[in-house]
């Protein structure tokens, strides 16, 4: 009885922190450049998601699964039970219970306002920039894009500053493409739109910035941010050819050369041009059936520890309830 | 809150406007803007009038009094403010937001270079039968 009520839901959080720890530091080292990476960047980019998700998971559960000894003792005390034998003391599991508490929110906390920053920042950049658009660049219909009269090569999309996606081409970029290049850029650009990769990229860069010592996160950061260039590479192809996409790849590093330079981005386009030139095979089908198992699976701790809960859980049900002054 | 890069933002009008007179060669009137703008939409002189003045004010404009009327021209040229709105794109952002995706990143010469061999060396061995897709 005392092992049910103190001490399991103690060695469920330490399991779960365990765990949290394993995932920041071991797994990203294994999924990090791993080589089937490239076959299947969509699938890599699921995984990077599941563990993050799981990470932020099981320590918010840790930290409520810390209040759990705490709420025993209330509900003992109100359904008027006797406190077992060798049970911790009170003092001890209201500690626990303020610690678990302010572990589990201000994780909550600083991956919501993070993320929430990431995101409205980019978003207030994208709209003002649109305004700017409206004023200087050209619709060309026929491209489904806005052009610029610059000589800056430069293609890039605008996602959802004010509910209309952009593609903005300059006329430096398009004097340096030939149109199958050209239209394989665009497809690219539009492929970002419609999978909504912006929204991919800020959640994983929103999260890095609230968790900076996690190097699970930093690595997500990267390898989503070279994972998403490569799904996009992947539908132009389809719509374009390799060769297009390769060479516009080129044609356009060439024509910055001209232009003045400056700071240099993150930089994976030799994964992607080798990757283009040199195509890996698929992941078959039972290879990707693993994949997405192995994504899931990030999830089967903290799923195991909440059903784990289930009797502590009944018993928040009783003392909430004598808080809400019900029954 | 407008941080040193952000580019000013200009109603629908005032956007009008302004690439009216960047599309004119010569200072115009309040008379000679008004005429110009779309027939569908006809408007007061005065409308016009505080659209020319409020651009003069934010520093998009300069005037000179012509007689008793000023004549406005572009302050700014317009490929000078389309040349910061794409440093505004391709620079670094503020607070190293990534706003915008490109196709491809912004790299050094160097970097530039070592794409280009390893290109050509690509496609050379890519012509080659035997080296299929990679396992």
């Amino acid at each position: 009885m005392v092992f049910d009520l103190f001490y399991r839901p103690m060695i469920i959080a330490a399991l779960l922190l365990g765990y949290a720890g394993l995932l920041s530091l071991i797994v990203p080292m294994a999924l990090y450049r791993a080589p089937w990476v490239v076959r299947a960047p969509m699938l890599a980019i699921g995984l990077w998601r599941a563990l993050s998700g799981s990470w932020l998971v099981s320590l918010v559960l840790a930290g409520l699964g810390m209040t759990v000894p705490w709420l025993q003792y209330e509900a003992l005390v109100d359904l008027r039970r006797p406190v077992p034998e060798g049970s911790v003391g009170l003092l001890c599991t209201a500690v626990l219970a303020f610690a678990g508490l302010g572990l589990a929110g201000s994780i909550m906390v600083r991956a919501g306002y993070a993320v929430r920053r990431e995101l409205v920042l980019a978003w207030r950049q994208q709209r003002s920039h649109a305004a700017g658009l409206a004023l200087i660049g050209r619709t060309a219909p026929d491209l489904e894009a806005v052009v610029v009269q610059q000589d800056v090569p430069a293609a890039y999309c605008l996602p959802n500053p004010d509910r209309r996606r952009r593609i903005v081409v300059t006329t430096g970029a398009m004097q340096a493409l030939s149109p199958n290049q050209l239209q394989a850029v665009l497809a690219h650009e539009r492929a970002h739109l419609d999978g909504r990769h912006h929204l991919l990229t800020g959640i994983a860069d929103g999260l890095a910035r609230a968790f900076p010592g996690v190097p699970l996160f930093d690595q997500a950061r990267g390898q989503i941010a070279m994972l998403v260039e490569m799904v996009a590479d992947d539908a132009a192809s389809g719509l374009f050819g390799r060769p297009a996409t390769a060479g516009a790849l080129v044609n356009l590093a060439r024509a910055s050369l001209n232009a003045p330079g400056l700071a240099a981005g993150e930089v994976a386009v030799r994964q992607r041009m080798e990757r283009l030139l040199m195509p890996p095979a698929p992941l078959t089908m039972p290879q990707r059936a693993v994949g997405t198992a192995a994504a899931l699976s990030a999830f089967m701790p903290p799923g195991v520890a909440l059903s784990g809960a289930c009797v502590p859980l009944a018993m928040l049900v009783v003392v909430g309830a004598r808080l809400l002054q019900v029954g | 809150m407008t941080g040193p890069r952000e580019i000013p933002r200009l109603g629908e009008l005032e956007a009008e406007v302004m690439r009216q007179l960047w599309r004119r060669t010569a200072p115009a009137t309040v008379r000679e803007v008004a005429d110009e703008l779309p027939r569908e939409r006809p408007l007061a002189y005065t409308t016009v009038m505080t659209v020319l003045d409020n651009l003069h004010r934010k520093g998009w404009l300069r005037r000179e009094l012509d007689g008793r009327a000023y004549r406005y021209e572009p302050a700014i040229a317009e490929e000078e403010y389309s040349a910061e709105l794409m440093r505004q794109a391709l620079g670094p952002t503020t607070d190293q937001v990534a706003a915008f995706t490109h196709f491809l990143q912004r790299m050094s010469p160097d970097e530039v270079e070592a794409l280009l061999q390893a290109y050509r060396q690509l496609a050379r061995e890519a012509e080659r039968p035997e080296l299929g897709p990679k396992a």
